[in-house]
């Protein structure tokens, strides 16, 4: 389909969960997006070979198949809108192939530990001697310099190092990671505008760049003020459960359904007169303990007895009707399988329908973006390993029979997964 | 990169605040209109550099306006409405989060290359259009609420604005795409909307994966994290680690007698039974420096980490290395998270209410001084 990105041509080096995240929106606006994997070093997204029992790999159904590593969900979900090819950077045939890709490609983006590119001679030095205007995107756990260049890391390790779990966590109680991996996504979702903005330059002036993005950098960004707010005179608690700076009452409150629950926020006390009227707790209105959102925070704790006395007897979906009518913010606490069916979400076509030829149906992730005049992409889904050598190392790269069949035969390219 | 571009950030929400400061951060002219007296609604919200609350001390305003200008106008009213379609003429990009209608007219008849930048909770239409959300409000619609936290307890929100961060990321990246557009087409008119609700919902990674393909929902789980002498770390050792990485964990924790325990063999086997392994750590562990534990498992290839707070980022050798913080008055504020051919992007300090009013409005758009006097006393500057 024919779209804004058309014609970009981006090799991807990353694995995991950010930069799939960042190729998998730029391929949504029609880039065309190379994933190269190897046999031996496939995306950890597809798991394990051979799947024991204790794997944590989410298969469909729970049922791996004959190639469990095409059908991981994560890599279902993550990988569409790719190519997929298989090359052996280590032989020198491979790394050969890899740099006619480069001469052809406008962005090469990567996130192993900051050394390997240079002992795979993937470097930004070396891939710009083959291609002087390309745009190079490390997204490396720590930056390409300093001391702890080459430590690694998952989004959960750094919601540790970027200080991120140092202010979530329940009221009192000890730091949480997010079970989410937070930071994974973010990440994935800024280099979208950080690489664009590198492509419009080389439109404009020619020039490739080599943008050295740090993870840990970026989640530390997500708690700015809280740094500045270290070395000011005045520290407050940083673990503040879900209750809000100025609002109260805010809370997460118990509704009836299994580990079901609704938030709710007052912001003002207006909002906290009419909360008290359709509780029908009128007496409440008029004690001077809960008056302003200064007092109801010194009193939370009683007050979210009182709020969760009266939500636990109804359904969270009756509990977001009935306050939203009444004009405050309120809203269910949504299972996994209830966001995909989100009415708003869908409204906005935020989930598309794929079927995937081995995986089936299921509702994908797409972009957080609705524009007045353009439209993303319809999903591709997720390719297998290597589906796509023959079409890039022919059609793309000319390679003839007898050489292609060289490669296979020499597992530079192609083979069984081990 | 974004040096030919001019931006008006009307947004009161950190999430716009932030979306700017990226921009700007590429070189873009950010000029932030703000209420006149009043300023951003985040100049009253904390953390304040002291005690005293006033409009030039709010540690969040100084951190998300790094780099901008700022003018203060009044839209509301007849003549800074005039004043405000003479500055649209000017600029290439609208970041708003008031959802107003009449706003968006305005915006294209002044000039329709415009690219005007929508922030909501959940969309400019549809079944929840008016409905109220916030950061809490948005997380737990989008499917990212339920599965953080204690499984004993309600769930629990990622902290601090990073919910708000997420939704100035997604309008930064949303802002660049339809400026492609716009550098490619001659439509005017264009208009690219992100909100809380779509952007959270791309954040939970695995909550509408689970459920979906193994049908069952996921559970919130205790985190592992491990009591250092000085605060928190996770050992790393489930995930992401080397062939040989157990053995010289083993030789570390001078422990050889697990070396061969079948129970940890692999990284699998050691997320399966990393509560088992957890206690076994326990007593080690708490006897350690929390950076230090980080740093040496690293060193063996873990993907270990330590909870840094606040304070021990400031102390980080990493960022420090890196120069990854700005000195503004004497306090290091956290830099732009990239290097572009190893030059990190530096920035200005944030703006007083109104610094640049002369700048802009006589210098860019030609007012005389006399004029802006009579503005000012008429309230609308």
């Amino acid at each position: 389909m024919n779209n804004l990105l058309n014609g970009l041509r981006i090799l991807d080096l990353t694995q995991v969960a950010a930069g799939p995240y960042t190729t998998m929106l730029m391929g949504y606006f029609g880039a065309d997006v190379i994933k190269i994997e190897s046999s031996s070093r496939m995306d950890i997204n597809r798991g394990p070979v051979k799947p024991s029992p204790a794997t944590h790999t989410v298969y469909p159904n729970n049922n791996p198949g004959n190639q469990p590593w095409n059908l991981a969900a994560h890599h279902i979900q993550r990988n569409v809108n790719k190519l997929c090819i298989t090359l052996d950077l280590s032989q020198a045939e491979g790394k050969k192939q890899i740099y006619e890709l480069i001469k052809i490609s406008d962005v090469f983006i990567e996130n192993f530990r900051a050394s390997v590119v240079d002992r795979l001679e993937l470097d930004y030095e070396s891939v710009r001697k083959i291609n002087p205007s390309i745009i190079y995107a490390k997204i490396s756990s720590q930056g390409n310099s300093g001391k702890e260049k080459n430590y690694g890391s998952l989004g959960s390790t750094l919601e540790q190092t970027g200080g991120l779990a140092s202010v979530t966590g329940y009221l009192g109680n000890k730091p949480l990671l997010t079970n989410e991996t937070f930071p994974d996504p973010m990440v994935g979702l800024f280099s979208v505008g950080i690489i664009l903005s590198a492509i419009r330059r080389r439109q404009m002036f020619g020039k490739g760049c080599f943008i050295d993005l740090s993870q840990r950098e970026l989640t530390v960004n997500l708690i700015g003020e809280h740094i500045l707010e270290s070395q000011s005179d005045v520290q407050l608690p940083k673990l503040l459960g879900n209750s809000h700076k100025i609002f109260a009452p805010q809370g997460v409150y118990k509704c009836l359904g299994e580990d079901d629950w609704i938030t709710i926020s007052i912001s003002t006390d207006k909002e906290w007169t009419i909360l008290c009227n359709i509780m029908n707790k009128q007496n409440l209105i008029k004690k001077i303990e809960y008056k302003t959102a200064f007092d109801r925070h010194k009193h939370s704790k009683e007050i979210d007895v009182i709020i969760n006395e009266w939500t636990a007897s109804k359904t969270k979906y009756k509990l977001m009707r009935i306050l939203q009518e009444a004009h405050i913010a309120a809203g269910v606490v949504s299972k996994g399988r209830e966001v995909v069916n989100d009415p708003q979400l869908n409204f906005l076509q935020f989930w598309d329908n794929v079927n995937h030829p081995h995986a089936g149906k299921y509702k994908q992730v797409t972009t957080p973006w609705n524009f007045s005049n353009l439209e993303r992409n319809m999903t591709i889904p997720a390719h297998n390993l290597g589906e796509d050598n023959q079409n890039i190392f022919q059609n793309f790269l000319g390679l003839d029979n007898n050489k292609y069949q060289y490669l296979l035969d020499n597992n530079i390219i192609g083979g069984s997964p081990s | 990169m974004l040096e030919d571009l001019r931006v008006i950030d009307l947004s009161n929400r950190a999430a716009g605040s932030y979306a700017s400061k990226l921009l700007s951060s590429l070189g873009a002219y950010v000029i932030n209109v703000e209420k006149p007296y009043i300023g951003d609604r985040s100049r009253s919200i904390g953390p304040f550099i002291l005690k005293s609350m006033y409009k030039e001390s709010s540690l969040l305003y100084k951190y998300l306006n790094i780099g901008k200008k700022s003018i203060t106008l009044d839209i509301t009213t007849t003549t800074g409405r005039k004043i405000f379609q003479d500055l649209l003429s000017v600029v290439d990009i609208v970041i708003d989060d008031s959802n107003s209608e009449l706003l968006e007219n305005t915006i294209w008849l002044s000039n329709p290359s415009i690219i005007l930048s929508s922030i909501t909770d959940f969309g400019k239409n549809g079944p929840y259009v008016d409905f109220k959300g916030n950061d809490l409000i948005n997380q737990g619609l989008s499917g990212l609420l339920q599965t953080m936290g204690l499984p004993s307890k309600e769930p629990l929100k990622v902290g601090g604005n990073s919910g708000e961060y997420a939704v100035g990321i997604s309008m930064f990246s949303g802002i660049l795409i339809s400026l492609f557009f716009r550098d490619s087409s001659v439509l005017g008119n264009n208009m690219v909307e992100t909100s809380g609700l779509q952007t959270l919902a791309l954040a939970q990674i695995h909550n509408s994966i689970n459920s979906q393909f193994r049908g069952s929902d996921n559970v919130r789980r205790d985190s592992p994290l491990l009591k250092a002498k000085n605060g928190w770390v996770t050992m790393g050792l489930a995930t992401g680690s080397r062939d040989d990485t157990w053995h010289n964990f083993c030789q570390i924790l001078e422990m050889p007698e697990l070396i061969n325990d079948s129970r940890f063999s692999s990284m699998e086997l050691r997320r399966k039974n990393e509560s088992e392994l957890n206690q076994i750590l326990e007593e080690w562990v708490l006897n350690q420096d929390k950076e230090e534990i980080y740093h040496k498992l690293q060193n063996i290839s873990t993907i270990a980490g330590y909870v840094a707070e606040p304070e021990d980022l400031l102390h980080s050798g990493q960022l420090l290395e890196r120069e990854f913080f700005n000195n503004i008055d004497g306090m290091l504020y956290p830099g732009i998270p990239f290097l572009i051919d190893n030059v990190r992007p530096s920035l200005d300090k944030a703006p007083l209410l109104g610094e640049n009013n002369i700048e802009i409005y006589c210098d860019l758009l030609g007012y005389k001084i006399s004029d802006l006097s009579l503005l000012h006393q008429s309230g609308v500057v």
